[in-house]
């Protein structure tokens, strides 16, 4: 049997019972990867409580522990991964590389910096989508931030944090001189790059022929890059799409979560991105899931106090409830095979303030999904959570050989 | 017999080959009769390779296979470990001879595939070429999204490795935009803007804003703002910057700014140290009050992101620049002056560096004990009551910065236009006639070649396009510009023959050097056909003494010692506080830097990398190592590598020479950059200290591990040190043969812990197990690394060899091959007599004439 046949027999496993159609058309997109990808992070800073988020046992059939019993119609889409992490530390302080592995200290040595996965993943395609990535949150920072998204030069990327601003972004036009004055700078850049290929083709005559070779990949270079600037350009002066869909208030991250989740759905269904980011901050509202207003990172901090406990319980279990709608209506869309949604925190257990055992759930984008994959516990066996993201980024480009502080693509996961 | 028959066979065509120089049966085939051929036979094949069939006679077929055969006889791993060993004039003169037999046949090759490929700048060398094409200021980095350059052998300088991709070229086309905006300059002078800021300074930090709001709500006027928090992290980004609120949205223009601050350092004494001890402190009464001044940027950062904008203001920024420390009097209003270099959309912020804490909750806390003690609890309780829990640092009494006013005038312009226009333009107005020959005079420069007006047609034609589109004749002219920075012409190193001409050899020598273009004076001999006559040394010598050579040290040893690798496994935050706490970091890579520029500009002999009795710290790397900071010596080194403080003025911080009377210290294997950046942060691994030193050290890097071997895992239940693991692991005789090499060395730097600092004993959890650091390498027993290291001196010329070896790949941008060792043999014989001087290496690398070659 090849790996391709165990793939497809896991499907159908995940399917269960209702072989219908639309789930063979899902899996023969799954065994080969649909040209289109597309990523979702969603992220909060505090960590989740490990027994309502790890299930028991591990494999396809694990039973879900409380807070994931949302995904219990989504079983074989998703997979929860235990004992991965990044092998760093410093609590909060640490929590800022969950989409990197790198923390900004060490950024300055890495060839890529402290690039987070989502910023890598916008550079795979140029001038595919609207927007190369879409980095948004539910609220304010005020009481704890993920600093989520990171540039490969070392520049946080601050998240849109009022979805009237997501809307506008995604689904109103730009004025006619800021349309004018982005094609124009298209055009020159167009101009310049035929200029220079001139250049390159009479210092082509004068190479010997190992540096001709050399050359060819600036000369390659130039086509690919003429061809995104086209593809950009085209983009200025489309129209944004049209939807069926108002500006929305803003408001609390309790009522702002379910708006952005509706918007970002929107945004991959209108191609207007391919890779956008949730975050999840520290001003979540506690008295919208009907909890004394104490805040969120109070009852993140709950040291085994029960009330704050089943306070910070409920709070995680609205964030993977909603999570799951959103990744049921991608579904529904027929869009999840090709969007990875990925779920966790750089923070593992938000009262112990640790940035080992991450919770990190990854749904979709055509892998074959177990339930709960439980990766090696034991020290200098561990598989850095940079691996997953390799994994995750080669169903991007196959040719990425590295992200971060990888040491290889997973070849499953697990079981 | 066996054996006589394959000697005929290897040996008749081979004598009939080289007869005449190599005189019979003493050279290779002797030691391979010897040594070889137990193993190496048709019948064994021991690692897949039998030397029985393998021709003397060196051919394609078989040129590889020599030429490893060499190199594992040369680095001392064959025969193994535990065999009879030739003597080491058997072994010399195998080696000279199968290194002649190899020459030989490489110059009958053609040297195409051997030479240096194309090869495109570097980020470095992008980011000097183009700081000197303008002479521009450089206060941010304008190839900050380049992608990382690959290395090779630890040098990012190899053709073959630096690719170009479409996503760096689109940085290209960004970078140029930029870069012709801040250099090219039309407009009139901009009007000098003046900031007179009064206390507050800084509304942001959370404890300054509670103290604005009890000025508020008393009324009473901020005559002063003081500043209590160490700049500090504990594993974090640095943070705790007051940024100058009123000056956040940064200069308008980029230019020279004069800035006044005055300030004095309170309470130096003040803290009860006894009492703050508890928590631990990081304060040291004996230092004065330092005040330093940063940049930062709010740009691209949406101004409704309330918090956005606080992080950005109070955090360290990628890209920020440190500009100035100064050490405060006590009780005295100075005005410190300094003249800085901002980016449009730059601000200022002032840093407490020695602060005695980065957490305001333990000063604090140390304030409440204060006046529960004093008995001023009540009214300390009441104020918090009444103006907010942080209200105390205002009446408390710690070390802190008091700023009374600061000044910020500019941009200072010497002249108008400035220095970077004027390169391009010259001193008369622009006309859109001028276009072609200010094309070509630019491009000569940028090229770093004679260019003629047709190779530049096309760009010419793009300016002309664009005045018909209805650009200005000044607008479509700096179009042709960011063509010519973003042409191949510029990105790469064009070398067209075998023998280089007058101008690449300015550039080899340039971008060696400097990492970046030729200056005038370079070009102008390169013109007048110098280089040709072979008078390279003096130039060599008038490059190495240029500033800009700082450039050849920081890369040279980020290549050669991997130095740009310290950091990158960053030290636990929880175990190595310090190495934030003091910023060990920036101080651990300039010891380094400091050491390798003393022995360059005094020619100082090599063997003191392997050991010396002296090295250059500040104040806390002294603290670090223990070694008594008043034993300063005095240095050769210009006094302009020893400051840290940037313009301002801050004695206590400078670098030093210190007597090392501590021997464990001296030399690179006792600083704390390598012994932090040959660890993983955590723990120390004894394989790739070992490795490091091979490879570049002695510059005989061990062959990878056979496949399907597992790492060594660390022991989690502690009950064994990593010795006791590789010893084990050493048992197998297909390990020990590279072990026997790799280990002991690593074992003798197991006494330092992964950021450096002296350990007699290992930390296994709850309790302790002893570092022994004994060992044997080759055929010398040591105990300790002292012993270690001496054992090391008698190996200079090894070293030597290795460090050529750098030098020459640095240089030359290429893998050495087979006929390069004469040339490099050639130098170390020269300079044998000398031990190897640092400075003559460099140069005689200059003088060689593969530097001359393609």
């Amino acid at each position: 049997m090849t790996a391709a046949n165990l793939k497809r027999r896991h499907f159908l496993r995940g399917s269960g019972a209702c072989l219908a159609l639309p789930f063979f058309e899902t899996f023969a997109r799954a065994d080969e990867p649909p040209t289109t990808q597309r990523f979702v992070a969603v992220a909060n800073p505090f960590g989740m409580i490990a027994d309502a988020f790890f299930p028991a046992r591990a494999g396809f059939d694990a039973e879900l522990p409380e807070n994931l019993t949302a995904f219990e119609s989504l079983r074989g889409k998703f997979t929860v991964f235990s004992n991965i992490d990044h092998g760093i530390s410093g609590g909060h302080a640490g929590t800022h590389a969950f989409l990197s592995g790198v923390r900004t200290q060490e950024a300055a040595t890495m060839p890529n910096g402290n690039i987070t996965l989502d910023q890598f993943l916008g550079e795979a395609n140029p001038g595919e989508t609207r927007f190369p990535v879409l980095n948004t949150s539910a609220g304010s920072n005020n009481g704890g931030a993920c600093e989520l998204s990171w540039t490969r030069s070392g520049v946080l990327v601050p998240a849109i944090q009022r979805v009237s601003e997501v809307f506008k972004l995604l689904f109103v036009d730009d004025s006619a001189d800021r349309s004018r004055s982005r094609s124009r700078k298209y055009d020159r850049q167009g101009s310049i790059l035929d200029a220079v290929t001139a250049q390159a083709r009479s210092m082509n005559q004068r190479l010997s022929k190992r540096d001709q070779a050399k050359l060819e990949q600036y000369l390659t270079s130039v086509r690919e890059v003429e061809s995104a600037i086209q593809q950009e350009k085209s983009w200025v002066h489309r129209p944004r799409p049209e939807v069926d869909f108002s500006e929305p208030k803003d408001g609390t991250i309790t009522e702002q979560l379910p708006i952005l989740f509706d918007l970002i759905a929107l945004a991959l269904e209108t191609n207007s991105t391919h890779v956008a980011t949730v975050e999840i901050p520290g001003a979540f509202d506690t008295a919208g899931v009907g909890l004394e207003p104490k805040g969120y990172h109070a009852y993140s901090h709950h040291g085994k106090d029960p009330t704050l406990m089943a306070g910070q319980r409920t709070i995680e279990k609205y964030q993977l409830e909603k999570l799951a709608g959103f990744i049921s209506r991608l579904d529904d869309l027929g869009l999840l095979s090709s969007t990875q949604v990925l779920f966790g925190s750089g923070m593992g257990d938000g009262s112990a303030h640790n940035n080992s055992n991450l919770p990190v759930l990854l749904a979709g984008g055509g892998h074959s999904h177990t339930t709960h994959a439980v990766m090696p516990e034991e020290k200098g066996k561990r598989v850095p959570l940079s691996n997953l993201y390799l994994t995750m980024a080669q169903q991007f480009d196959p040719r990425t050989e590295r992200f971060g502080h990888s040491t290889g693509a997973l070849e499953s996961f697990g079981v | 017999m066996k054996f006589s028959v394959m000697l005929s066979r290897f040996t008749v065509p081979a004598l009939v080959a080289f007869c005449f120089a190599v005189p019979a049966f003493a050279g290779v085939e002797s030691l391979l009769s010897q040594s070889c051929l137990d193993c190496h036979d048709d019948a064994l094949a021991k690692g897949d390779l039998s030397l029985e069939t393998v021709d003397f006679a060196i051919s394609d077929s078989n040129a590889a296979i020599w030429e490893k055969a060499l190199e594992q006889v040369e680095r001392g791993f064959m025969p193994p470990a535990g065999e009879a060993q030739p003597t080491d004039e058997e072994r010399e003169t195998a080696i000279l001879d199968l290194e002649a037999r190899l020459v030989a046949y490489h110059e009958q090759q053609s040297r195409e595939k051997t030479q240096s490929v194309l090869r495109r700048l570097n980020r470095t060398e992008y980011r000097n070429t183009i700081r000197d094409l303008f002479k521009l200021e450089l206060g941010s980095d304008p190839t900050s999204a380049f992608p990382g350059d690959e290395r090779s052998h630890g040098f990012a300088t190899n053709g073959e490795t630096l690719v170009t991709s479409n996503f760096l070229l689109r940085q290209y086309l960004e970078a140029a935009e930029e870069i012709v905006r801040r250099a090219i300059h039309f407009e009139p002078e901009p009007e000098v803007v003046r900031w007179e800021l009064r206390p507050p300074f800084d509304r942001t930090t959370s404890e300054q804003a509670s103290i604005v709001r009890y000025h508020d709500k008393t009324g009473e006027t901020q005559s002063y703002q003081d500043f209590y928090q160490r700049i500090g992290a504990g594993g974090a980004p640095y943070r705790f910057y007051h940024p100058l609120d009123e000056m956040s949205e940064g200069v308008p223009v980029s230019g020279w700014y004069d800035v006044r601050i005055d300030a004095e350092g309170k309470f130096r004494n003040a803290l009860d140290e006894e009492r703050f001890k508890r928590w631990p402190s990081l304060w040291d009464p004996s230092e004065p009050i330092r005040l330093a001044l940063f940049t930062a940027s709010l740009g691209g950062i949406d101004p409704q992101n309330k918090e956005g904008i606080k992080f950005a203001k109070i955090t360290e920024q990628a890209g920020q620049k440190h500009l100035a420390t100064w050490d405060l009097p006590d009780d005295e209003v100075t005005s410190l002056k300094c003249r800085v270099w901002l980016e449009a959309g730059q601000f200022l912020r002032i840093g407490f560096p020695n602060g005695p804490t980065n957490s305001n909750n333990r000063i604090l806390k140390y304030f409440d004990e204060v006046a529960a003690d004093s008995g001023g609890e009540a009214e300390h309780e009441a104020r918090k009551k009444l103006y907010g829990g942080l209200v105390p640092f205002h009446f408390g009494e710690t070390p802190r910065i008091r700023v009374h006013a600061i000044e910020v005038e500019g941009p200072v312009n010497e002249t108008w236009p400035p220095p970077g226009h004027r390169v391009v333009f010259g001193d008369t107005e622009y006309q859109s006639f001028d276009a072609g020959e200010v094309l070509q005079k630019f491009a000569t420069r940028a090229w770093r070649r004679l260019v003629d007006a047709a190779e530049l047609k096309s760009t010419l034609e793009l300016v002309r396009a664009a005045e018909k589109a209805g650009e200005s004749p000044e607008a479509a002219i700096q179009e042709g510009i960011k063509a010519i920075l973003c042409a191949p012409g510029f990105i790469y190193r064009e070398e067209r023959g075998d023998r280089l001409s007058n101008e690449e050899i300015a550039s080899r020598l340039s971008y060696f050097l400097w990492a970046s273009m030729p200056d005038e004076a370079l070009m102008k001999r390169a013109a007048a056909g110098e280089f040709i006559a072979g008078s390279l040394r003096a130039e060599a010598e008038r490059i190495l003494s240029d500033p800009r050579s700082d450039s050849f040290v920081n890369e040279f040893l980020d290549g050669w010692l991997q130095l740009n690798k310290l950091g990158s496994m960053a030290p636990d935050p929880f175990r190595y506080r310090i190495y934030y706490d003091d910023r060990l970091e920036p101080a651990m890579r300039t010891e380094t830097r400091l050491f390798f520029r003393h022995l360059l500009d005094s020619n100082g002999p090599i063997s003191d990398f392997l050991n010396s009795d002296y090295t250059f710290v500040n104040r806390e790397l002294a603290g670090f190592y223990q070694v008594e900071d008043d034993s300063s010596q005095p240095t050769d080194l210009d006094p302009r590598h020893l400051r840290q403080d940037g313009v301002g003025s801050s004695p206590t911080t400078r670098f030093r020479r210190v007597a090392l009377t501590d021997p464990r210290r001296g030399g690179l294997l006792g600083q704390a950059s390598v012994l932090t950046l040959t660890a993983n942060g955590v723990d120390t691994s004894p394989v790739i200290r070992g490795i490091w030193l091979l490879e570049n050290i002695l510059g005989t890097p061990p062959s990878p591990p056979p496949p399907g071997i597992p790492a060594i895992e660390p022991d989690i239940r502690g009950a064994k040190t990593i010795r006791d693991q590789l010893e084990k692991h050493r048992e197998s005789a297909s390990c020990r043969s590279c072990h026997a090499h790799i280990d002991p060395p690593g074992f003798a730097l197991e006494s330092f812990d992964p950021i450096g600092k002296w350990r007699g004993h290992y930390r296994v959890g709850e309790g302790h197990l002893p570092v022994d650091s004994s060992g044997t390498f080759g055929d010398v027993a040591f105990t300790d690394v002292v012993a270690f290291k001496a054992g090391l001196m008698k190996r200079e010329k090894a070293f030597a060899r290795c460090l050529v070896e750098k030098l020459f790949i640095h240089a030359l941008g290429r893998d050495l091959v087979i006929t390069d060792r004469p040339h490099i043999r050639k130098i170390l014989d020269a300079t044998e007599a000398d031990h190897y001087p640092l400075r003559d290496l460099v140069l005689a690398v200059v003088e060689s004439e593969i530097f001359s070659l393609k």
